[in-house]
């Protein structure tokens, strides 16, 4: 019953969602829906690191391979928007695939350095292989991707498709914590040491989730790159910040965290285009305090105030 | 029957230090084997060893015809050889009945390949509530199931991860120092289970312990270790009245008195 | 060729004694506190403005340098009280809030200077000919200082009572507490030293290059490599990761270019991990 319950929630969620552009036709504000969709999936595939007790810096440079692939697919390659969009998600999957067992050899924090690391020697990539990447000043003419005979070159198709990308995500993110593989990231992010005592493989697992949030995040990349249809690297400098920020925000404890989280922080840039600066700075201030006064974020409060009311009834 | 565990000429060394030297024993079938000696003896060394912690310098660590040295934790528990920690180590924000769970189901469903098969999955999830309600009774855990187990008593929680090893269906449980920590009163219980697992579960047992006490009512034999090398292996009877264990502990250590 | 790997020895050298001012701050909050210091280049990035804003006043370029470093050592030890304080020993915790910290000096350096590029005079000019090497005496007194400052750090901790107090701090903080050493003041005086080293760092640097609002993510990048290769937390680690770095980097750059230095650099980083993960110079696991 409780499956049912859910499903009708999420379906009305998506419902309301998906007619958003036929109230608010404007240009920018369907801009900012298709920015906020796309955050709400990278911040669902930060966290499925984060509930396993990984925080990944490479996750910006993940959504930049991923957009950079799928661009490259079809410009250099004439792959269909369909194959170029898979290819995406996989290149980085594959990317995590072989980094991770390596990452994650020495314990602790050493993999957040790690993934910074690489972050960098990616990005300098893409800005220092002009012949591939078009250096500093990007790739341009991106082609709109067809899907099904239908041309996709208006923003409220894309706020669609991204729309379609961040529930689908949720879904999967949400599997995920019910099914047996969530009980076990949980399992290894509270006590690795007794659940590999018991049989658990747990690097193997972390491979595994760092692996399908880098496949998520290279398909928001690919959705990003043909809705901008122009790229560069100096388009993805403060994404590792803001899909940390989404998480603290919302809450990481829950996949409805980073939702809320970019849903309430991502436009706001977006809305004061003046004061870019001062902005930067309420967010710095708004993450330090966030952290030490509201460590679960919203979700966090929540649930407290929820469990206050109902113990006190 | 062959032997469950044997481990032949293990050395290893720190630095310039010289940890182990020369350890070798193998056990019997059905028995419950001993591990003892003073602090600093070697006693959690070869332990590490023994679970793949990290490799011997020379030597061999048998499990089952397999050679085990060197692999992973998380496969030797899959292989039926399963450790308990010294401190107690439970899922503490997670209920009696859901430790149990996972003891089974990470046994189960121990590496991501998993994933390939949907079936197992289904299975595993039926399989593993069986077992956590077996452990349930075996352990008399019925009246805290769905306690947190970061709340119960100590004791308590050291029982709940003898639990949770049994749960992961071992060959042969590996105890570092279950006593530690506990009363008198606690460590006679503990030594009654331990005894109830190798009778009722068929479960070797090879235990590393400082509580003399409960080693020597509950083992078949006994290996001694000091600075490293076996002094004695025998009987409890024996080991009792052996002159070299006799100096080991008086000379070093007032754990006898 | 002798005269070339010379010369390239020296400019490793030297831009690696600088990167081992950033690294050792770095290593040793992180060693002391079990906290990632993601600000740390920021406290570089104040230490460069520090001397430019003293220079302007009409200071020196070393009085401007020392006051400039000292000013961010105290800001430091005021953040640790602060912020820090409240997330020792929870890595990830800490690592977010000084994300945040991060983010937040960039963008008052950027509200209080703007995004421009500024210039700080160079105390000294010309080029030092040794006929094999030649080296810029800007870049010489920027390695003799790095240099200098690191061997007043070694004696600091190996002959002063809060110098080895911290030492003990990072190996036992409990055991050090018994024998009578404040955790709490260890925390910070260990904090404001790091940013005081950084901030130094990036005073020498200063007159160099130039400054703006985010001249420290670079070197906070090196450091990241620079203690993975010698070792979180170990600072001898940090003083051999950070000139084999240089080195490493002169050597790669030099003779084929940036770019695939920084990959082979990365490489060489991967391959001690997979030989070696305690790094270099750590403790054993």
């Amino acid at each position: 019953m409780r499956l049912g319950r859910f499903a009708l929630v999420f379906a009305a969620v998506m419902a309301v969602l998906v007619a958003v552009p036929f109230y608010f036709p404007q240009r920018y504000i369907i801009h900012i829906c298709v920015m906020t969709a796309l955050f709400v999936t990278l911040g669902l595939s930060m966290n499925l690191m984060l509930r396993t007790g990984l925080v990944s810096l490479a996750h910006s440079a993940f959504m930049a391979i991923g957009s950079y692939t799928s661009a490259l697919c079809m410009m250099r390659l004439g792959w269909p928007f369909s194959v170029s969009f898979l290819a995406s998600g996989l290149m980085v999957a594959l990317l995590a695939l072989v980094s991770g067992p390596i990452f994650l050899r020495i314990k602790g924090v050493y993999f957040i350095l790690l993934t910074y690391a690489l972050s960098q020697v990616v990005m300098l990539n893409f800005m220092e292989w002009v012949s591939l990447f078009g250096g500093n000043s990007g790739l341009s003419d991106i082609p709109r991707p067809v899907l099904f005979g239908m041309v996709f070159n208006t923003a409220r198709q894309f706020y669609w498709m991204a729309l379609a990308l961040a529930g689908v995500s949720f879904l999967v993110a949400r599997t995920i914590y019910r099914s047996a593989l969530g009980t076990i990231i949980d399992a290894i992010k509270e006590e690795e040491r007794l659940a590999s005592s018991l049989g658990l493989n747990a690097m193997g697992f972390r491979v595994l989730i760092f692996c399908i949030s880098g496949f998520i995040a290279g398909l928001s990349g690919s959705v990003y790159a043909h809705y901008m249809t122009f790229l560069s690297p100096e388009a993805f400098t403060g994404v590792m910040i803001d899909v940390i920020l989404i998480n603290v925000f919302g809450g990481a404890a829950s996949p409805i965290g980073p939702v809320l989280g970019a849903i309430i922080l991502i436009p706001l840039p977006e809305l004061l285009r003046d004061a870019q600066e001062y902005q930067i700075l309420a967010y710095g201030i708004l993450l330090i305090a966030l952290q030490l006064f509201l460590p679960e974020g919203l979700i966090g409060l929540c649930r407290r105030i929820l469990s206050a009311r109902w113990r006190r009834s | 029957m062959t032997a469950v565990l044997s481990v032949t000429d293990i050395s290893r060394q720190f630095g310039g230090l010289q940890a182990l030297s020369d350890v070798a024993f193998t056990t019997v079938p059905g028995e419950i084997f001993g591990i003892i000696g003073p602090n600093g003896a070697g006693k959690t060394t070869l332990f590490n060893v023994i679970t793949g912690a990290f490799p011997p310098s020379t030597g061999k660590v048998v499990f089952e015809g397999t050679p085990v040295a060197g692999l992973s934790m998380d496969k030797v528990a899959r292989m039926g050889l399963v450790r308990t920690f010294q401190a107690t180590s439970v899922f503490r924000s997670q209920s009696v009945f859901e430790n149990l769970r996972r003891g089974a189901m990470f046994s189960l469903l121990g590496r991501p390949s998993f994933l390939l098969r949907a079936k197992a999955t289904v299975t595993a999830g039926a399989v593993a509530r069986k077992r956590a309600e077996e452990i349930i009774d075996f352990l008399d855990l019925g009246a805290v199931t769905t306690n947190r187990a970061g709340d119960l008593a100590y004791g308590l929680q050291k029982i709940l991860g003898v639990g949770m090893a049994l749960a992961a269906a071992p060959k042969m449980l590996l105890m570092d120092e279950p006593a530690a920590g506990l009363n008198p009163t606690e460590t006679a219980a503990l030594g009654k289970l331990l005894l109830r697992v190798r009778g009722e579960w068929k479960i070797d047992i090879v235990v590393v312990e400082h509580d003399m006490q409960m080693i020597m009512s509950i083992c078949d034999r006994i290996m001694v270790l000091n600075y490293g090398r076996v002094i004695c292996l025998d009987t409890p009877s024996q080991v009792r009245a052996d002159p070299a264990v006799i100096e080991a502990y008086l000379g070093t250590d007032d754990e006898l008195a | 060729m002798g005269q070339l790997l010379a010369q390239i020895l020296v400019n490793g050298l030297i831009s690696g004694s600088t990167y081992v001012l950033v690294a050792l701050g770095f290593t040793m909050i992180s060693g002391i506190m079990r906290v990632l210091n993601f600000a740390h280049g920021e406290f570089y990035m104040m230490g460069a403005y520090g001397v430019y804003v003293l220079t302007q006043y009409g200071l020196g370029y070393f009085p401007a340098l020392l006051i400039g470093a000292i000013i961010v050592g105290a800001f430091g030890v005021v953040m640790e009280r602060l912020i820090f304080r409240w997330v020792i020993g929870r890595e990830v915790n800490g690592l977010i809030v000084a994300l945040g910290l991060s983010v937040v000096l960039k963008a008052l350096a950027l509200i209080i200077f703007g995004p421009v590029e500024l210039a700080v005079t160079r105390p000294v000019h010309g080029t030092l000919d040794l006929g094999s090497v030649s080296i810029p005496y800007d870049r010489l007194l920027v390695g003799g200082c790095a240099f200098g400052i690191m061997l007043l750090f070694y004696f600091f901790l190996t002959f002063t009572r809060v110098g080895l107090a911290m030492r003990a701090v990072a190996q036992d903080e409990k055991i050090a507490a018994i024998q009578g050493v404040r955790p709490s003041f260890i925390h910070a005086a260990a904090f404001g030293l790091g940013c005081l080293l950084a901030g130094l760092a990036g005073g020498l640097m200063a007159p160099i290059y130039t400054v703006n609002p985010t001249i420290g993510e670079l070197p906070m990048g090196k450091a990241f490599v620079i203690v993975i290769l010698g070792g979180l937390g170990s600072i001898p680690g940090a003083v051999v990761g950070g000139l084999l770095l240089g080195i490493a980097e002169s050597f790669f750059s030099t003779l084929i270019d940036g770019t695939v230095s920084a990959m082979l650099v990365f490489a060489l980083v991967v391959l001690v991990i997979i030989v070696r993960p305690q790094g270099l110079m750590g403790r054993s696991l």
